[in-house]
């Protein structure tokens, strides 16, 4: 969940970058941490094998002002997408506030696509979650090999659901459509938490909420 | 599967109702008073129409063609081999697959029939028929999901109709993140850089002088004065008061959802970034006794060092205020009272116009960095420094002083010296010298017979291994700590105590676990059994590593 800083006035939300492994996750966190500029990010973050493949998490913070008065800092997460560490996934979802699904176009990663996008679903559910309450983007990376899966067919499978979600081509390794599935689930946060009811105004003497 | 249209006046529902309605009438015909009189005529019921013979409803079907379908089919169902088949002109022929079968399979990322829903929709003469294949029948297929998606006409895998389609105000609501407004924002960094850097030259500062700090906004705020109360200092320049207290009125804020508002909190663990309002422990002194950071989420010490490092790195307290004692960063974070003026930018951290520290004669940045740090600043210089510092620490070397919540994982340490002074003999390291933890698990790996040697936390996160090129060292980590745990829930419930070491035989190897509290270590090795002098010798070593995360 969101984490507002009255002092500093900064809201901090969290995104984390989901899919089966080998997908692209980490990718799109490095070609977002180089094709942002520095005032706008933190140091990436980044605990890999030998392998270069994700162990804990990848992290990745980044700033912008986009609600009157506050800046908005993301913060980008990656998981380890190999089925062994469920656990760290588990745990990495923990306070999530959007989510991007990374979807490996290939048509021999379908199936693990699919497991992924189960095994999402399960880990919300342990956090007592689910995707009808948390936003989030589909990206379908990978678009540049050669006969990827086509898109008619990755949108019956990824997005048929009750609510249809905002769904982006990438080739993350040429940073083709990274930053615009980052302004996607940035827009779906952005627009769930600028939706008001009653102003919130911190007052001298007020505690901050809890 | 849509029903066959019935024609009117037919169906086992109207000739039920007909028959009641019959013998009603009949019954009111026997009790009548005058029989003879109100005849009653009933309506015959109207003439069935000749009803058509029941046709299988006409389903949409994908044409698959045998060649493609018969490698995903077992040859013991086929008419001869696949090969042949494929050749011959049996592999031009067409499998149907119905649609109304195949499209609920999509979504799945694969697709699986029967054996004998194959011989259904194949073609003749190239599988059994249906009657002969028994057992095999039953058996499922995993046909290629490729080559029958290409032959599903796109408009057949249509979304649902009910889908609740995507709020305009994210369609229409500016990108955060444009290229546009990161091309902006890069020119005027450039130009405020290029602006500092002007400045610096034209007004040389002198050597011993503190450096400016870099162009943020808060540092041309004006700077209000230092409040009576706070603690005279012997620096030239105050530091200034952490409270803005200003009579303007409070600016407009964005108006939150109440789901936000309520929703506010700090995450649990430290996977998140660290939250302002928490107290960074780190910044406490060398030596303090101060507890370690409640880290629920992981067990594992070497980790949590490394979070608690890689939390340093985002803007915390301690970070920014290197200087100033734990009670004072909380005071100054934890203050309610924070009133801004419209004119003052939205982030007044005050920590900004601290004067830096009296500069010290710092060694060169080479020089401090342990060879593990340079590794990797080297081989992965994406990976940010704050990591590479992180992940030095874990490993460096007892002279940087105590890490907080940190394990030393030094031999030297050893309670009892007669205990490690043969663990030291048997793993061939020096009496006087601090051991590593990967110095330790090389050694290890060295013993005759032991191929490989991995130390892990019940997290399932390798701390330290030693493996050939090739071993899939981190898998069997992930997987050790359910492994022990499943086997101590079912050693509990048998009443036995609890397991601390492991053998399973793995083809030509053997894997052994070895756990004591919160370390496991695996070994690799040809013997199914370990002689007792190397199996105590492990026991030792893990209650030497364990013994920091015990006390904690």
């Amino acid at each position: 969940m969101a984490f507002i800083n009255y002092s500093k006035r900064e809201i901090q939300l969290k995104i984390v970058y989901y899919g089966c492994a080998l997908s692209g996750k980490t990718t799109n966190l490095i070609n977002l941490h180089g094709g942002i500029t520095s005032t706008q990010k933190g140091d990436l973050v980044s605990l890999a094998t030998d392998a270069d493949r994700t162990l804990f998490f990848d992290f990745l913070s980044l700033n912008t002002q986009t609600l009157p008065g506050f800046d908005t800092r993301f913060q980008l997460y990656t998981v380890p997408g190999q089925p062994v560490y469920n656990t760290t996934r588990q745990l990495v979802l923990k306070g999530v506030d959007g989510i991007v699904f990374v979807v490996d176009s290939q048509w021999e990663r379908m199936e693990d696509n699919v497991e992924s996008f189960s095994n999402l679903q399960e880990n919300l559910i342990e956090n007592h979650l689910s995707l009808a309450q948390i936003p989030y983007v589909l990206q379908y990376n990978k678009r540049d090999v050669e006969n990827p899966a086509p898109l008619h067919y990755l949108e019956f499978t990824f997005n048929n659901r009750a609510n249809r979600v905002l769904s982006f081509e990438a080739c993350a390794n040429k940073g083709e459509g990274v930053l615009d599935t980052l302004n996607g689930v940035a827009r779906l946060l952005l627009a769930k938490y600028s939706k008001s009811a009653a102003p919130v105004r911190p007052v001298a003497g007020e505690a901050k909420p809890a | 599967m849509p029903v066959a249209p019935r024609p009117a006046g037919s169906g086992p529902l109207f000739e039920r109702a007909r028959k009641r309605v019959t013998q009603r009438l009949s019954l009111a015909g026997l009790n009548s008073a005058a029989p003879g009189t109100g005849k009653i005529k009933i309506p015959a019921a109207p003439a069935p129409e000749p009803v058509a013979p029941p046709v299988a409803p006409v389903e949409a079907v994908v044409e698959v063609p045998a060649s493609v379908l018969l490698p995903h089919i077992p040859e013991a169902v086929l008419l001869g081999s696949a090969a042949d088949l494929a050749a011959g002109p049996q592999g031009q022929s067409f499998f149907r697959l119905p649609l109304g079968t195949i499209l609920p399979m999509l979504p799945s990322g694969k697709i699986e029939v029967t054996v004998g829903d194959l011989a259904t929709w194949g073609p003749e003469g190239v599988m059994h028929p249906l009657e002969v294949l028994g057992e095999w029948a039953s058996q499922m297929a995993s046909l290629p999901l490729p080559q029958i998606v290409m032959r599903i006409p796109p408009e057949m895998m249509v979304l649902r109709r009910d889908q609740k389609q995507i709020d305009t105000m994210v369609l229409s609501m500016d990108d955060p993140f444009s290229p546009e407004a990161l091309k902006a924002k890069a020119e005027a960094a450039r130009a405020a850089a290029e602006a500092a850097a002007a400045a610096a030259n034209a007004e040389p500062e002198p050597v011993s002088a503190p450096q400016p700090l870099p162009p943020e906004p808060e540092v041309v705020l004006p700077q209000p004065e230092p409040q009576a109360e706070a603690e005279p200092e012997p620096e030239p320049e105050p530091t200034p008061p952490a409270v803005v207290e200003v009579d303007e009125p409070v600016p407009e804020l964005p108006q939150f959802s109440p789901e936000l508002a309520a929703t506010t909190y700090i995450p649990e663990g430290t996977i998140t970034a660290p939250a302002d309002e928490e107290a960074v422990p780190s910044a406490e002194p060398a030596g303090s006794d101060a507890p370690a950071p409640d880290f629920s989420f992981t067990q594992s010490p070497e980790y949590l060092a490394l979070l608690a490092k890689l939390n340093q790195s985002e803007e915390s307290p301690a970070a920014e205020n290197p200087g100033k004692t734990e009670p004072e960063q909380a005071a100054e974070i934890s203050e309610p009272e924070v009133r801004l003026p419209e004119v003052i930018p939205p982030k007044p951290s005050f920590q900004f116009a601290k004067p830096a520290p009296a500069p010290e004669p710092a060694p060169p940045v080479e020089a401090m960095r342990s060879p593990l740090e340079a590794a990797v600043e080297a081989t992965s210089p994406g990976l940010g420094s704050s990591f590479a510092k992180a992940l030095g620490e874990i490993t460096k070397k007892g002279e940087a002083g105590p890490v907080p919540s940190a394990p030393k994982p030094r031999l030297e340490a050893a309670p009892d010296s007669s205990a490690a002074g043969g663990m030291r003999g048997l793993l061939k390291l020096a009496a006087d010298a601090p051991a590593e933890i990967k110095d330790v698990v090389h050694q290890i790996g060295l013993w005759p017979g032991v191929d490989a040697c991995l130390i892990c936390g019940l997290d399932g996160l390798p701390i330290a291994s030693f493996a050939p090129p090739g071993r899939v060292v981190p898998q069997v980590a992930a997987v050790a700590p359910k492994l022990l745990k499943t086997l101590t829930t079912l050693f509990t419930d048998l009443g036995r105590a609890e397991p601390e070491e492991l053998a399973v035989p793995a083809g030509e190897e053997t894997l052994h676990f070895f756990r004591h509290h919160e370390m496991i270590l695996i070994l690799s090795c040809r013997e199914a059994s370990i002689p007792p002098v190397y199996r105590r010798t492990i026991r030792d070593v893990l209650a030497l590593l364990s013994a920091p995360t015990a006390k904690s």
